[in-house]
């Protein structure tokens, strides 16, 4: 069955539009989803990554919160007690509580400023210097965090153009969808092979993939996205939007607010939370103006199973009197729809499970993202086109797969300068992110002397998997947790680390030694 | 489950499309099965994992993460049938790592 096509001057204005944005956008599209698939692991990875936090985690409604915030506040530096502040507690992946506080210094300027708390020894860590930064480092290149200023609205930029390229996409493959469905062929000439997998799993994947656009534009240009929305339905007052999503975020906080003398037990409003939602977990306790009239103390809940599982309760800290609740079971759409744009980005429901399936469909669309790239250079290698300009789209493939397939050797290589640099040494973090640049840029360089796409793909496959398979080596060397220590002594979230690895470089080597090394005669570009 | 009848069902509607790879599994053609069979024993897998994840998840979320299921299943079935009957079995490997882990997690 074919379904009727787009008129021929339609349908050609869409295909250059889909052509153009896609080409753009790919080569940072594969780069915001390869990084977003490995941060979708960033909390379970951090055993792995910090083995100074490789001890049981605590049962989080038996750590003394008051405390936390009483060591914070002795350890840190002009900490601003009533600025916002609060504190992730402990869960199964990360035995430490996060803290998120403000400096504020005699000349009045205020900084924000992270920290993370040992529950057992309640040793405070120095703030912004985090000993290991590994995930957040691949987190924050998911959204371009590293480029100062303008690199979110980048990223926000690239997930509006996938969505205006998904929607052209669907438009120019239309007539092809269901006849194609099934198209996924290793058989013909490679420009079929990448046309017929690239339209076959585009369209199976495409649902996934509007999603990551939507929540991805929403979360980086939020304030672009929401400004429309505040001048038709609230007659430009974005605060009363922003009330409306967010509703914590509509308290005024009065910074000339009476000074009170009595202090607010943090403790408590964790048990009164707790006891109101005993299937739900407590994701974040804060609080404004703590020693003001005016003080709050609020909770975020989440049972990480619905997609409309999150909660907030906020107590006003004066008489501990519920102000306002966000129950998950009576949402309304304001204030639900915002949190499950998150929670589909973040994949927190449904489980871990939910997340493997979003590994695997984030890699899948890294691959179509590379098919529509090959389709676009084998289209133009033939004779309609000067040798010039065939030179020229040969190097622009090039120089795009060697940006973005060097990212699996340099991922692992992060893995091993991550273990492999001592917990003690000065700036370890800065180190290890140095490491991880310049070598994402060697491995760039070296890819472009590989004139042949075959020969660099297997390459930067082999590199990879050699990589890999040193990592749990690294791990067990460096730290003595070897692969069946860790097994044996239960640290699931350590060996699935190492295991994951290991798996993922002798697969790697088996595909380059049985698949890559053999010489196809259509592999060659031109 | 959930997971392991999206498979199931993936694998059956697949099997009547002119792409699917018919010279590679010998032992389903012995089976004749008329296209009409497959693809209504294909859908009732997929409607019974929908049933199954509803009543797991909630109504909304269920379908959320069917929908995500069968986009993999989906994806997973036609990306490794087509290459290599031995790949057969390394899917099979990773469904039952998934359905493990739908299970355990």
């Amino acid at each position: 069955m074919k379904l009727k096509s787009l008129k021929p001057r339609l349908h050609n204005a869409v295909f250059h539009t889909h052509t153009v944005s896609g080409i753009v956008i790919s080569f940072a599209l594969y780069v915001i989803f390869f990084c977003g698939a490995v941060s979708l692991y960033m909390n379970e990875m951090y055993r792995w990554e910090n083995p100074e936090a490789r001890f049981e985690s605590l049962d989080a409604s038996k750590i003394d919160y008051d405390k936390i915030k009483n060591v914070v506040q002795a350890k840190i530096k002009d900490f601003d007690i009533n600025s916002q502040f609060g504190m992730a507690p402990p869960t199964e992946a990360n035995p430490l509580v996060l803290f998120y506080g403000t400096t504020k210094n005699a000349k009045g300027r205020t900084e924000r400023f992270a920290t993370y708390v040992n529950p057992l020894t309640y040793e405070v860590m120095p703030a912004n210097e985090p000993k290991t930064h590994m995930a957040h480092t691949i987190y924050e290149l998911h959204y371009f965090s590293q480029i100062p200023i303008v690199g979110m609205y980048l990223a926000g930029l690239v997930a509006f153009f996938f969505l205006f390229a998904i929607i052209t996409g669907v438009l120019t493959h239309w007539k092809n969808i269901v006849n194609k469905f099934y198209g996924f062929t290793a058989k013909g000439k490679w420009k079929q092979i990448w046309t017929n997998s690239h339209i076959s799993l585009g369209f199976i994947a495409l649902p996934f993939q509007l999603v990551y656009a939507v929540t991805g534009a929403l979360l980086c240009l939020s304030i672009l996205l929401l400004a429309p929305s505040a001048f038709i339905m609230f007659n430009g007052d974005t605060s009363k939007l922003l009330t409306a999503v967010r509703p914590e975020s509509g308290y005024k906080y009065d910074p000339k607010a009476r000074q009170l003398e009595t202090q607010i037990n943090l403790n408590d409003i964790y048990y009164k939370v707790k006891k109101a939602n005993p299937s739900s977990k407590i994701t974040y306790l804060y609080s404004t103006n703590f020693t003001k009239e005016d003080r709050t103390v609020s909770a975020r809940t989440d049972d990480h199973k619905g997609i409309a599982g999150d909660g907030l309760y906020i107590y006003s800290a004066k008489d501990g009197k519920l102000l306002q609740t966000i129950n998950p079971d009576k949402k309304s759409y304001n204030t639900g729809a915002f949190g499950v744009l998150v929670k589909l980005h973040y994949a927190n429901y449904g489980g871990g499970f939910i997340k493997i399936l979003y590994f695997i469909l984030a890699m899948i669309t890294c691959y179509i993202i590379i098919s529509g790239v090959m389709i676009w250079q084998t289209a133009r290698d033939n004779s309609r086109y000067t040798d010039k300009q065939r030179k020229f789209h040969h190097r622009v493939t090039k120089f795009y797969l060697a940006i973005t397939l060097s990212m699996f050797p340099a991922l692992a290589l992060i893995f091993l300068a991550n273990i492999s640099v001592p917990m003690n040494y000065p700036n370890r973090a800065e180190l290890v992110n140095a490491i991880f640049f310049l070598g994402w840029l060697l491995l760039t360089i070296l890819g472009l002397f590989w004139n042949n796409y075959r020969e660099l793909n297997r390459n930067y496959i082999v590199l990879g998997s050699l990589l890999a398979v040193l990592i749990p080596m690294a791990n067990g060397l460096f730290t003595n947790d070897w692969l069946w220590k860790t097994l044996l002594n239960n640290q699931i979230y350590v060996y699935a680390v190492d295991v994951t690895w290991l798996l993922i470089g002798v697969f790697g080597l088996l595909i380059s030694k049985y698949y890559l090394s053999k010489t196809h005669q259509t592999s060659k570009p031109r | 489950m959930i997971f392991a009848l999206v498979i199931i069902g993936s694998f059956l509607l697949y099997n009547t499309s002119k792409y699917f790879p018919a010279e590679l599994f010998p032992i389903i053609g012995k089976f004749n099965a008329s296209k009409f069979l497959l693809k209504i024993s294909g859908s009732l897998c997929l409607m019974l994992s929908l049933i199954l994840s509803g009543l797991q998840f909630g109504w909304g979320t269920g379908f959320v993460i069917f929908l995500t299921a069968l986009m993999l299943g989906l994806c997973l079935t036609l990306m490794t049938l087509p290459l290599n009957r031995l790949l057969v079995y390394v899917m099979t490997i990773v469904c039952v790592v998934l359905i493990v882990a739908e299970n355990l997690i």
